[in-house]
């Protein structure tokens, strides 16, 4: 009788274990997929920042073909182009350069030369798995040029599966465009790699818009490592040109970027409950500009610029501390000037940055996330960087999200933030000092039911020691701008037949003597709405209204797509009743505005596999 | 602005929802996990293996792949002692189908019903990618907030005959007659006051 005892109670014990072990790690997979929800944003309501995710599929099906474009879906983001035809994206009515950060799966873009990122804007949206976008202020995480907002495009090969995608597309202006993404695993690593090749020809008041841009990228990843590279080169025409003369030549007056970028991750857990991450990254960065020049003796300028930066970077990630998360972390960053020409014709002149120009910075921050109770949230961070040439800079922030029931969800924050001044800004006054910018904003969301979600913001920043161009074209700091606005979203999908999207913003940008900052859109408004028949058929709308002081326009662009399995075919058509896409000037043209043309098609097909 | 308002009046009979690949990262580990909270589990189980069944259309049908791509990444070497299978169902074919957890991604209500019936058959549990579609009968989906929480059917579960653990039910949001609360409410009564959420 007492091995029969013995063996049931073993048995009790073994089975009564393995329960045991079952519960244990169910409840240990839902801590992952929470973290999972955070990093990859699926929870942003219940976050401090004022965040939003573009998910490419989504954009897809809209007829977003581009980073340019699909940022435009962010509430309170306008487009803008430039006189030389560059893109540029203003943020809450911040318009000058380097106010925006961008990323690409966690690497900075931004160059020193001018804190640019345009030449990235034009990114196919085929390559892209989502793109998270802070609307504000992100210094204290993101460093320099974190005022306005912060663009992290995540890339489909940075994901974990292995699918390999082909695409193919064309349409109006010669435009056209052929990529891949392959991927595979050996072992324990996962490669992948993408590449994709994109031509336009487009010419509008017969000045030179063409564009020829490619790219390379590439994504290993094991356990605990992660090495990504990225090559990027794009030329493109300089439309009514840089120093105010008009590009009527495809073959020259062109503007040429090009960009390689790579980073080296190691993250593990060095404790229970805290984990380091170390990176290391190398990046290169160059431009060559031809300008057709405005005197009748000279016939171009030329710009020829290189620069490399190098970082090591360590964060300590712990969650020791109930209820807190908490971040430390230090970045040492070293820049320098490889090359910088300037000549007209064949003369030589002062280049527009200094040769020998470099740069360290060493920065420190903490972050602590705080969930006060399981409804109150508290975040407050602080950033301390210093810079050799020019000096240094302090970004404190303080968020609370406040969860009042399963409806209303509150949330207040405030930020400073900076912009380092460029190299091009500094050549030109090196008493420059940092650009920095204080908000406070706040913002409720309201979740009716499942299927209806609004959610309104409210904020004012000031930008402090604005770097601007006085007469004689030297930079100067001496003024500020103040940014009020309010941003609304409503989300409506009720069960699976709808996917409605509005949303808008009320932007108020005034000089230190509170007049209006005319180029900037008062008012923006997009509604979209994607559904789809059961025969996957897909019809996507997106309605665009945009209004100034001078004047208001609707665009109405329409894209059938259809599904069959592993293929997508889609027929895009943009600004189809022709009412023509015009930017506003910053500065006195000739042109009354740029003219960016009107109703183009664009035919589209991707492969899975 | 008519052809919005156009656009507006079309969508009574359309189908859409975007798929969020991030999500499909959540399901793809909780999924199979979930199964083995199922009382009986041990004895519907064939040959030691969790058969998840993705059910998708034409223009689901590479989210259902990437969906079973993810789950074989997550359980190669298998979850405890059992394997787990991923199998792509087209929702045409359905009746055919054998599986222990029948996934259903965003679709009309006729083919949701469909796909619960079979799972019912096969003594299947049923998740929802969409969680407004376990007012259709589908057992258990997700309520991702800060902290991502099971969302039980439980009226779905109990016609079925499935006894689930305490603990996750514990831990669940439930979903009952409409309206999200958690089991307390339900046992201390106050379900229908002001705690519970309408869905």
């Amino acid at each position: 009788m007492k091995p029969l005892i013995l063996v049931t109670l073993l048995f009790s014990f073994c089975v009564g274990d393995e329960l045991i072990s079952i519960e244990d790690d169910f409840l240990q997979s839902l801590d992952e997929v929470s973290e999972i929800a955070t990093k990859t944003k699926l929870n942003i309501d219940d976050t401090p920042s004022l965040v939003t995710v573009l998910h490419s599929k989504k954009l897809q099906k809209l007829g977003i073909d581009n980073v340019f474009e699909a940022l435009a879906q962010v509430p309170g983001v306008q487009l803008k182009r430039e006189a030389t035809g560059v893109p540029v994206v203003v943020f809450r009515g911040v318009t000058s350069k380097g106010e925006v950060k961008l990323m690409v799966d966690g690497v900075t873009i931004n160059n020193t030369y001018r804190g640019s990122i345009y030449h990235y804007l034009n990114f196919p949206i085929e390559l892209i798995e989502r793109i998270e976008v802070i609307r504000g202020a992100g210094s204290v995480l993101y460093g320099s040029g974190a005022i306005s907002g912060v663009v992290n495009i995540i890339t489909k090969s940075s994901n974990d599966d292995t699918k390999n995608t082909l695409f193919l597309s064309g349409g109006t202006y010669d435009n056209y465009r052929a990529g891949a993404i392959v991927s595979t695993t050996l072992k324990d690593i996962k490669f992948s790699a993408d590449a994709y090749y994109q031509n336009s020809e487009k010419m509008i008041d017969a000045t030179d818009r063409h564009l020829i841009d490619f790219s390379v990228g590439m994504n290993l990843k094991s356990q605990h490592f992660t090495f990504i590279a990225r090559v990027k080169k794009s030329e493109q025409g300089d439309a009514y040109g840089v120093l105010g003369v008009p590009d009527k030549s495809r073959s020259k007056y062109d503007n040429t970027n090009a960009s390689l970028n790579t980073e080296l991750a190691y993250s593990n857990s060095i404790a229970k409950y805290t984990d380091i991450t170390v990176l290391a990254g190398y990046s290169q960065y160059g431009q060559s500009v031809e300008a057709a020049h405005p005197s009748p003796t000279i016939d171009t300028a030329y710009a020829d610029y290189k620069e490399l930066s190098y970082y090591g970077q360590i964060d300590l990630k712990s969650k020791i501390l109930e209820n807190n998360e908490f971040l430390i972390g230090s970045k040492f960053e070293s820049a320098k000037t490889l090359k910088s020409q300037f000549r007209k014709d064949n003369t030589i002149s002062s280049p527009i940055v200094n040769s020998d120009s470099k740069r360290d910075i060493f920065s420190l921050y903490i972050n602590d996330q705080y969930s006060v109770t399981s409804d109150l949230g508290v975040s407050a961070g602080l950033r301390y960087d210093n810079y050799s040439d020019f000096g240094d800079a302090f970004s404190p922030t303080i968020g609370v999200v406040y969860k009042l029931n399963k409806q209303f969800t509150f949330k207040a924050l405030y930020a400073e933030a900076f912009r380092a001044p460029s190299w091009v800004e500094l050549t030109s006054n090196n008493g420059l000092e940092a650009e920095t910018s204080s908000s406070y904003e706040a913002g409720i969301i309201y979740k009716k039911d499942q299927s209806n979600t609004i959610r309104i913001n409210a904020y004012n920043t000031q930008l402090n020691d604005m770097i601007t161009k006085n007469t004689s074209r030297k930079y100067v700091q001496t003024s500020y701008a103040k940014f009020t606005g309010t941003e609304i979203e409503y989300i409506f999908s009720p069960n699976n037949q709808v996917d409605l999207h509005l949303f808008g913003s009320y932007i108020q940008a005034k000089d230190q003597d509170g007049e209006d900052l005319k180029y900037i859109a008062n008012i923006l408004a997009t509604a979209s709405l994607i559904y789809e028949l059961d025969s996957g058929l897909n019809l996507g709308s997106l309605v665009k209204y945009k209004s100034n002081h001078t004047r208001s326009r609707l665009i109405v662009d329409e894209t059938f797509s259809y599904a069959f399995k592993d293929i997508t075919a889609s027929l895009v058509i943009k600004d189809i009743f022709d009412k023509g896409t015009f930017y506003q000037f910053s500065s006195p043209s000739t042109y009354e505005s740029f003219n960016d043309g009107g109703r183009n098609f664009l035919l589209k097909a991707t492969w899975q596999f | 602005m008519k052809l919005f308002v156009l656009f507006i009046s079309l969508t009574m009979s359309l189908f859409a929802l975007n798929i969020n690949h991030s999500l499909l990262k959540v399901h793809a580990t909780l999924v199979p996990k979930i199964y083995l909270m199922d009382y009986k589990f041990k004895e519907k189980l064939k040959d030691h293996t969790i058969t998840v069944a993705i059910v998708y259309k034409n223009s689901t049908y590479t989210d259902a792949k990437k969906l079973k791509g993810l789950i074989e990444t997550r359980y190669k070497d298998g979850l405890k002692s059992y394997t787990v299978k991923p199998i792509l169902v087209d929702s045409t074919n359905i009746n055919k189908s054998i599986a222990n957890i029948y996934y259903i991604f965003p679709t009309n209500k006729n083919e949701i019903k469909t796909v619960i019936k079979q799972a019912n058959k096969n003594n299947a549990l049923t998740f929802a990618y969409n969680r407004n579609d376990l007012k259709y009968g589908v057992m258990i989906s997700l309520n991702i907030s800060k902290k991502i929480k099971p969302l039980l059917n439980l009226e779905a579960i109990k016609v079925n005959n499935i006894s689930l653990r305490p603990v996750l039910i514990d831990i669940s949001t439930i979903y009952l007659n409409n309206l999200e609360t958690n089991i307390s409410n339900i046992k201390l009564g106050v379900f229908h006051n002001s705690k519970a959420y309408r869905v």
